[in-house]
């Protein structure tokens, strides 16, 4: 299946080679406008679907904030009470993940300092007022070591912060304590087209715009540089790739599927699929498809294998 | 109103079959839900775009995705939950939003929206979100007046929350038109989104 899968990747690997461009970069730190998006042509990113909290995250290329909504209920049963929150940066954000159902936020953008532009990666830990419902999770395994499957099986269940009852959040008091970590900053690299935090929060992959690499950021030491975990020559592809989401596999395991918008129409590219089966935070394959044939022939299409990873209710599509 | 300079395929949701649209709104399992979804479209003069297939499958977090050149449809209930905040329960359950979300997916597969490029994927949206939402208020309009007293809340809901992020931009930072200035789109702009006048206040069909 492998063999058959990869064949069919080459004719589109060598098309989309020639669609890698270099990132421009200049004082007035321009804003790519390859990383620009709309409210009405990108939706907003769920993060956790629980029995009694749902939160999902919105933000677009190019603005500096990221909204955080959440749907909360004291049981199962209870009725949902909505409520936003609005989180500002300076920085002028190119992508957004998360982790631990969204409570961890990592945010990719662009800085003017006084010397010039720079290229930021953060991580927002962010904890929610007393009252409020927070997912609990396991503590993340150290890279190498193999990591429980699903990841769902992490979340060990949700809590009232502070003790005590929950709250609604109408009667809140204070608003979200927000600690921010630089995991990178520098010139040279970035701009990031892309960020996906492995769910276990032992790594952020990071991708340049330019597809010169995809690396991965250690998020159990900030500020080490970065790894690259495949380069250009290996995946041709990562020029076109502007979106990265984790999944997992009944059979092939953890595996991130790199996608060439942010938007919900696919085009006429290929998708690129890096593969870490044994949930070890260790890759150990990368393959480029056709979005055609040859993924429809891959075992990337089998949906009814998939296993949500935000979904801790209703782990299977839908 | 003007809808766009594409031109629709004339939609016949008038000529509804009714048994189709209760099958559709009626408690069946999600799989069943979609193909109901679908034969509903069919029914109204929308046929899925040949060579598509529809079913559940993963988006990215977008309530829809379409892939041309696998020829396939994908709807997500999780993206379904993040698209339209407000709405309470199992979007599975709900056949009308999966109408509408296949409605505004046939509309890539069809060939009417398919850029893909930053600017381009916005002025298509600033049309098509437009288009969908017309025919969502009108597809409430419809449940309206065949089963008077239907609950509409959810799609209602759906509605307005759509409503809400192509007028205002669903961070309050620049919504459709803003999109539409800042690209300079070619075709006009469609204007915001109006009110449905079939919700009524409290969730029901207005005027029940
Ligand atoms: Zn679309």
């Amino acid at each position: 299946m492998y063999k058959h899968v990869i064949v069919a990747s080459v004719a589109c690997v060598l098309t989309i080679t020639a669609l890698t461009l270099p990132a421009p970069q200049s004082p007035s730190c321009p804003f790519p406008t390859e990383l620009e998006t709309f409210a009405i042509d990108v939706g907003r990113t769920p993060t956790i679907v629980a029995d009694n909290l749902r939160q999902w995250i919105n933000w677009q290329g190019g603005n500096s904030y990221v909204q955080v909504g959440r749907h909360e209920r004291a049981d199962a049963t209870s009725e949902w009470a909505f409520k936003e929150y609005m989180f500002s940066t300076d920085l002028k954000i190119t992508d957004v993940s998360f982790a631990a159902g969204g409570q961890t936020l990592y945010v990719a953008g662009i800085r003017s300092t006084g010397n010039g532009c720079e290229d930021v990666i953060e991580q927002w830990d962010i904890t929610f007022p007393k009252g409020s419902l927070a997912i609990q999770v396991s503590p993340a395994p150290t890279r190498g070591t193999v990591a429980p499957l699903p990841f769902t099986s992490t979340i060990t269940g949700t809590v009232v912060i502070g003790g005590g009852t929950f709250v609604s959040a109408a009667q809140r008091i204070r608003s979200p304590f927000t600690q921010k970590t630089v995991l990178y900053s520098g010139s040279g690299l970035g701009p990031f087209a892309a960020i996906e935090a492995d769910p276990e929060q032992r790594f952020l992959l990071a991708l340049p715009l330019s597809g010169s690499g995809l690396y991965s950021l250690d998020l159990t030491t900030p500020s080490s540089p970065p790894l690259l975990e495949f380069d250009a020559a290996t995946l041709p592809h990562l020029g076109a790739v502007r979106r990265i989401v984790a999944y997992e596999h009944e059979d092939l395991g953890r595996f991130y599927w790199l996608y060439e918008t942010k938007g919900d129409y696919i085009g006429n590219g290929c998708f690129s699929f890096i593969v870490d089966s044994e949930n070890d935070g260790v890759f150990d394959a990368s393959l480029t498809l056709d979005a055609g044939a040859a993924f429809a022939a891959s075992p990337f299409h089998e949906y009814a294998k998939f296993v949500s990873l935000i979904n801790t209710t209703d782990t299977d599509f839908p | 109103m003007k809808l766009s300079i594409i031109p629709l395929p004339v939609l016949r949701w008038t000529r509804l079959l009714p048994a189709v649209l209760l099958v559709c709104l009626s408690q069946t399992a999600a799989a069943d839900k979609l193909q109901a979804s679908v034969d509903f479209l069919a029914a109204v003069g929308v046929p899925t775009p040949p060579g598509y297939t529809v079913q559940w499958g993963p988006t990215g977090g977008a309530a829809g995705s379409t892939n041309p050149k696998a020829g396939e449809i994908n709807v997500n209930a999780d993206g379904i939950r993040s698209l339209s905040p407000n709405l309470e329960g199992d979007p599975t359950d709900f056949g009308g939003i999966l109408v509408v979300v296949l409605y505004h997916e046939y509309k890539h597969a069809d060939g009417s929206f398919t850029n893909t490029s930053e600017a381009g994927r916005a002025c298509d949206h600033v049309q098509q979100v437009h288009q969908v939402a017309a025919k969502n208020c009108e597809l409430i309009q419809l449940i309206c007046q065949e089963i008077p007293g239907a609950d509409v809340k959810p799609i209602c809901t759906f509605y307005s929350d759509v409503q809400d992020g192509y007028n205002n931009g669903s961070d309050g930072g620049g919504g459709a038109s803003a999109a539409h200035a800042k690209y300079g789109c070619s075709d006009p702009y469609p204007g915001d989104i109006p009110d449905c006048p079939a919700c009524g206040p409290d969730g029901g069909c207005a005027g029940n």
